[in-house]
């Protein structure tokens, strides 16, 4: 890093100039130097640190494959805050999805909703301890290795998303309404079942370099040049387009997304907009897409116009993204935080950027839009072009170039998206070492700056999107097919509440729900008490029956079960065979056919492993077609055996307190 | 070529059911049993074409949808969990039906939740009376369920086959697992393994009726200690649900043909 000034990604859209005023570098490094780090958080970071370097690229249990969600699982994750209309109705609109990943997933398929979901405040740990995993290799038979969080950033907080995908692989969608969920569900099981899906596989890199803005000059001369060049060497299957600076209007980009030149993969790299606390366009256009039609800093009395930028309602109804991929460098460009983690770092001030968090309008339209997009990769907070400068953790646009290289061979978005997350391991532990050497010996604060700057651009990004969606590209060679148009759903009347403002978020965890569970015992089914409705509904003779047919079946399947184990003490197949079989019965006392039925083999097994065997004898010799035959029989019996005690086993840890 | 029968029969009873839709389930009076002792068997019969390819065929798919089944249901059962882990977080019986959406997914919740509401008494006088004979249709198949699998556990399955309509093979299986098995003399291995496979799946299905019945009995606790009532008036309910969702996975398998 040069002693220039560090100008930071952001344009104040209210003002037209920049969000946080040009920094010294020497500045940026001591403020470096206040980088506090959660213990348990810095353990896992350097633990996926050293993973890495001990070449084990994914954090999931080794020996399982990352990209087959039957091995990997994959789990959602509601608000346990949510008041159970709102979970519901969010659960039944989004269930196209779910069922779609219930049935990849298949055992490894979770659900954390009611109770289960995440709770007020609660760290990732807590989560995780709560549903039996611990910190370290991901083992899916816990938690998921894929999870999608569902909810605003207020109620599930960005920093347990951080945490999370520090080893998981972790997206997350929220939306205002009902039909945005279900439409973003139906298009993501329409993209990975339907042959109607079939994308070109084009790639477009958007650099925007706004005249006398060093930040976007950056960001078009170190990021999107690089990343053109390699991808398209990396990827000769690829038609891979350069919108160069020149180009990069906001009536070319709107062409990009959803218009008729949308391709399969969009990178943008541009300054988002933000916006004072409570400004009222905050919430429409904070993270909108400032492009080359803004003429820079120096026509400061010009501001920002209406015209200069690509907002959520920009995106017309009749857009068409289906499929579609999207990176988005930009400050905000997934989404804003509650607090300003970069004032409270620089000034020791806590001061809050919007009344709650909440994810980008954009991102939002691109993905709830009835033939939208995929998935969405962007900043939370602010973006640091300034990162590209540096080089001792590897240029920042390597990482771009593995995850994009990833994604475009098919890999899942959440796996793609895992060399950021490594990054962040990486850089984080090599910034907490500066700082701690920084107390005891001069540490170069150039180092220090280019390090912090390096750091919070890799840990601030953020999928917004199911982890487990990938592209949907035509094979090489492949026919193309023109984006099919879906049909849209049926509007959905339910309103989604607002998100609650940071003031209304519980300040400490919610205590554990109050979830009754029971000691009782099949036999207690009849002998609890009846309530007042039981009282009435006796009154019918009919209803009576029914109640003490089934008291007592139960009652008997109980004693059957229970007596099972303790009244199987061998096992016992037997082999016969007839000429004419359809003459023969059976005797159920003696256990045996009869009317010409000859036995031809027997294997008696004891709970004690005695086994005494009779084989076949055809014409002297031993029958081994028929004793084959016997043989299987005998494992599907043993098998059966297993299966019967295992029930039986069920009836008693189904009746335990869980 | 007549299509493969999957079927099961319950002698001396009326109107059985298959809650996993796998089999089709015949009373005692469209099947004649001659053995005396038959009274208390279920029969799982499965008649194959006589063509091999269509005989294994309709092998797989049966066996399929039966792992598809076996695969549903800790999914299901993690549904019901869901519903009692929010029920009880509300706290108030008569929340549950206002807090559902409509729509086919939540169907099920909604139906639930209503049964919950109007054995608590939350309901008005009047609607519980009107909700009567859905009370007892319901608990009349939830008894005929618990029948079945009672017999089917207490009693001894008769599993047999044919192919093209002839007879490859009966397997008695006794409540403690013992097999008995009559072949036809002479037997190809392949017919054998036929054979095998009908036994397998006959068993397997039992299997998972069993489970279900222990699912929808612990559910049942559970969700009675909610509203403070005798489990057997909310048995039925529970086992509904269940048996909706199961169907709603099927639908869902049906409709879902991915593409790798």
């Amino acid at each position: 890093m040069d002693e220039e000034f560090v100008v930071i990604n952001g344009i104040n859209g209210a003002t037209g100039g920049y969000l946080l005023p040009p920094i010294a570098p020497q500045d940026l490094g001591r403020i470096a130097l206040g980088e506090k780090w959660d213990k348990s958080h810095l353990e896992e970071l350097e633990w996926r640190k050293r993973q890495v370097e001990d070449e084990a690229n994914f954090a999931l249990k080794s020996g399982l494959d990352p990209q087959d969600l039957s091995q990997a699982g994959w789990g959602v994750i509601f608000p346990a805050q949510w008041d159970q209309k709102t979970q519901m109705a969010v659960y039944e609109a989004f269930s196209e999805l779910l069922n779609h990943r219930r049935s990849q997933a298949g055992p490894l398929y979770k659900e954390y909703i009611g109770g289960e979901g995440y709770r007020p405040n609660e760290s990732k740990n807590d989560f995780l301890g709560r549903h039996g995993a611990a910190p370290g290799p991901v083992d899916p038979k816990f938690v998921p290795y894929y999870l999608l969080i569902i909810g605003d950033p207020q109620t599930i907080p960005f920093e347990f998303q951080y945490e999370l995908d520090v080893a998981y692989l972790v997206g997350r969608i929220h939306f205002n309404s009902l039909d945005e969920y279900a439409q973003y569900a139906r298009n993501v099981v329409m993209a990975e079942t339907s042959n109607k899906v079939k994308l070109a596989r084009q790639a477009v890199f958007f650099g925007v370099a706004n005249p006398n803005d060093r930040a976007t000059q950056l960001s078009a001369e170190l990021l999107i040049q690089p990343l053109v060049k390699q991808i398209a060497v990396d990827q000769p299957t690829w038609d891979v387009k350069h919108t160069l600076p020149e180009n990069a209007t906001k009536g070319n980009l709107l062409r990009l997304l959803g218009g008729d030149q949308t391709p399969a993969l969009l990178f943008t790299a541009s300054h988002g907009l933000g916006f004072p606390y409570g400004d009222p366009q905050q919430s429409p256009y904070q993270g909108a897409l400032l492009c080359q039609d803004w003429p820079g800093p120096s026509e400061k009395h010009r501001g920002v116009t209406r015209d200069d930028f690509l907002a959520a309602e920009d995106v017309a109804s009749d857009a068409n993204l289906l499929g579609l991929f999207t990176f988005h460098f930009a400050c905000f460009g997934a989404g804003t935080p509650y607090w300003d983690d970069f004032a409270k770092q620089a000034y020791g001030t806590r001061t809050a950027i919007a009344p709650h968090a909440f994810l980008s309008a954009l991102p939002q339209r691109l993905l709830g839009h009835p033939r939208g997009a995929l998935a969405v990769v962007g900043h939370i907070d602010r973006a640091w072009s300034y990162s590209f400068k540096w080089g001792e953790a590897g240029s920042q646009t390597v990482t771009y170039q593995s995850a994009l290289n990833r994604l475009m061979t098919g890999d899942t978005i959440g796996a793609a998206m895992d060399d950021l997350n490594i990054r962040y391991a990486e850089i984080s532990t090599m910034l907490n070492n500066q700082v701690y050497k920084a107390e005891y010996e001069k540490v170069d604060l150039l180092k220090l700056a280019s390090l912090w700057t390096a750091n919070n651009d890799a840990r601030d990004y953020a999928l917004v999107g199911d982890p487990a969606v990938r592209m949907p590209v035509a094979p090489e060679d492949a026919e193309v097919q023109e984006r099919p148009v879906i049909v849209e759903l049926p509007h959905r009347e339910t309103q989604l509440p607002p998100i609650p403002t940071a003031e209304a978020t519980p300040a400490i965890s919610s205590p554990e729900p109050q979830v009754q569970t029971t000691q009782a015992s099949l036999e207690t089914l009849s002998t609890l008490d009846a309530s007042q409705a039981e009282a009435y509904l006796l009154g019918a003779d009919t209803l009576k029956q029914v109640r003490d047919s089934l008291t007592n079946t139960l009652q008997t399947l109980a004693a059957r079960l229970a007596s099972f184990v303790e009244d199987v003490t061998s096992l016992e197949v037997a082999t016969f065979t007839s000429e004419s079989i359809e003459n023969t019965k059976y005797d159920l006392t003696a256990k045996t056919f009869t009317g010409g039925a000859q036995q031809r083999a027997l294997t008696h097994i004891s709970l004690d492993g005695d086994t005494k065997i009779c084989v076949p004898i055809d014409a002297g010799e031993i029958d081994d077609s028929l004793w084959a035959i016997h043989t299987q029989m005998v494992q599907q019996a043993l098998a059966n055996r297993t299966a019967m005690i295992k029930a039986a086993a069920d009836v008693l840890i189904g009746f335990l307190p869980k | 070529m007549p299509p493969t029968v999957f079927q099961m029969i319950f002698p001396g009873e009326a109107g059985p059911t298959d809650i996993l839709g796998l089999w089709q389930p015949l009373s005692a009076e469209s099947f004649a049993i001659e053995d005396p002792s038959s009274q208390t068997v279920t029969v799982w019969r499965v008649d194959l074409p006589g063509d091999r390819d269509q005989a294994l065929y309709a092998l797989d798919r049966q066996q399929t949808n039966l792992k598809l089944v076996e695969q549903d249901l800790p999914h299901a059962a993690q549904k019901i969990d869901n519903f009692i882990q929010m029920s009880s977080q509300a706290g108030q019986v008569d929340s549950f039906s206002f807090a559902l959406t409509e729509g086919p997914a939540n169907e099920p919740d909604r139906q639930l939740a209503h049964w919950l509401e109007t054995i608590s008494g939350a309901e008005s006088f009047a609607l519980r009376s009107g909700w009567f004979p859905e009370w007892e249709e319901t608990s009349r198949k939830a008894n005929a369920f618990f029948e079945q699998v009672k017999r089917s556990l207490a009693h001894y399955a008769w599993i047999e086959s044919t192919v093209g309509g002839e007879l490859l093979g009966r397997t008695s299986v006794s409540w403690r697992g013992d097999f008995e098995t009559l072949w036809r003399s002479g037997l190809a291995r392949e017919h054998a393994l036929n054979h095998e496979r009908c036994l397998a799946m006959a068993l397997a299905s039992r299997t998972a009726w069993l489970h279900i019945a222990i699912l929808a009995a612990r559910s049942a606790v559970q969700l009675a200690l909610l509203i403070s009532t005798n489990p057997v008036f909310v048995l039925p309910a529970a086992l509904k649900y269940l048996q909706q969702i199961l169907e709603q996975y099927r639908n869902m398998h049906e409709n879902l043909q991915p593409i790798g």
